[in-house]
């Protein structure tokens, strides 16, 4: 593990301590239906849209397949080391604290990287995270329309401690709730503890 | 970097994290917007929140720019170290990957807009640029230019 790498983790070991901290007095929070009947919610779209992807089994899928669920939508790719390693266990957590609740959910795990992420690394991957962890992929065309529509940035870049052919993916690490109508919920920054997303997710799936 | 600067990105990180994170607001303010005037530095919500650049003035000018071009929601960070994730600037309804709201990264600036807030997150649609006083923290000298990495 490089410096670099060692100091992000410790950085986000903080952070995800300071989390916990911020959260202690947030358990309370006041239920946040998003939208009133009377009111329309301007953040329903600012988030979110149709996607076309291939999914860690090899089977075609899209945005309308997961219909009558809530998405749990995270962007990072197999590789990664430092982001996506904080942020997968806390999907994981949060999902196995929900209980019979994250039936309703479907945790998406979409690549920003798919020239390297086949369905075969894909699957590997997201195994060792939480069973019913998705996992998305496609081509860069199908790819790019879906970090668009979520907004998440993504630059490939080499660093002074790279081999030849090495190389990370700078990349969003906020995860998006979606409703069971694809609209946009809640966002959970990176460094959100399990206990926080536990119970963010537990107001809208209740 | 020194440890004084280590220390002293942490402490930023901190406070920013700390405030993005800040305790619910009752329902009713989620939902409709109020309205607000926030004066602070325009920044990319991924690098203030993930600590993994010093995300403030000109030593993360570079990187903003990318980011906000790249498509990553550009926030302002108050003096509290509020930050407020911009979701429109005026009649620009795409803030995401645009070049006019990219040249506005690490100015320092006043906006008029209505705020929304949800489990802790604030959003802001901006009207207007009410006062945009240009880049004018420097701290490049000290922390070097960002990102690393070509």
């Amino acid at each position: 593990m490089s410096a670099s790498v060692a100091r992000r983790s410790v950085l986000a070991g903080l952070g995800m301590m300071l989390a916990t901290r911020a959260f202690g007095h947030d358990h309370k929070a006041a239920p946040a239906s998003p939208a009133s009947p009377s009111a329309p919610d301007l953040l329903a779209t600012q988030f979110g849209g149709p996607f076309a992807l291939t999914d860690h089994t090899g089977k075609r899928v899209t945005d309308a397949d997961f219909r009558s669920r809530f998405m749990l939508v995270y962007f990072g790719f197999t590789t990664c080391t430092d982001t996506c390693p904080v942020d997968l266990p806390v999907i994981a957590q949060a999902l196995d604290a929900l209980g019979p609740l994250a039936a309703k959910v479907a945790p998406l795990f979409i690549s920003v990287d798919p020239v390297n992420d086949t369905p075969a690394l894909m699957a590997a991957y997201v195994a060792n995270f939480h069973p019913r962890l998705i996992g998305l992929s496609g081509s860069e065309t199908d790819i790019a329309a879906a970090a668009k529509a979520y907004r998440v940035h993504r630059r490939k870049l080499t660093q002074a401690h790279h081999g030849e052919g090495q190389y990370t993916i700078d990349h969003g690490s906020l995860t998006y709730l979606m409703g069971p109508d694809g609209r946009f919920l809640t966002l959970l920054p990176h460094r959100t503890s399990p206990e926080r997303m536990t119970a963010v997710l537990r107001k809208y799936l209740s | 970097m020194t440890i004084l600067s280590q220390v002293r990105r942490r402490a930023l990180l901190s406070t920013a994290f700390a405030g993005l994170l800040a305790a619910a607001v009752p329902a009713s303010a989620q939902q409709s917007g109020q309205r607000v005037t926030v004066t602070g530095e325009i920044s990319d919500s991924w690098c203030t929140i993930s600590g993994l650049m010093f995300a403030k003035g000109t030593a993360h000018h570079q990187c903003a720019v990318w980011c906000a071009l790249g498509g990553i929601p550009v926030a302002i960070r108050d003096a509290n170290g509020n930050l407020y994730l911009i979701l429109k600037i005026g009649d620009d309804e795409d803030s995401a990957g645009n070049p006019r709201v990219a040249k506005l990264a690490t100015h320092e600036v006043t906006v008029d807009g209505e705020l929304l807030e949800r489990d802790g997150v604030k959003y802001l649609l901006v009207d207007r640029i009410a006062d945009d006083k240009g880049v004018i923290t420097m701290t490049h000298e000290e922390h070097g230019i960002q990102p690393f990495g070509n």
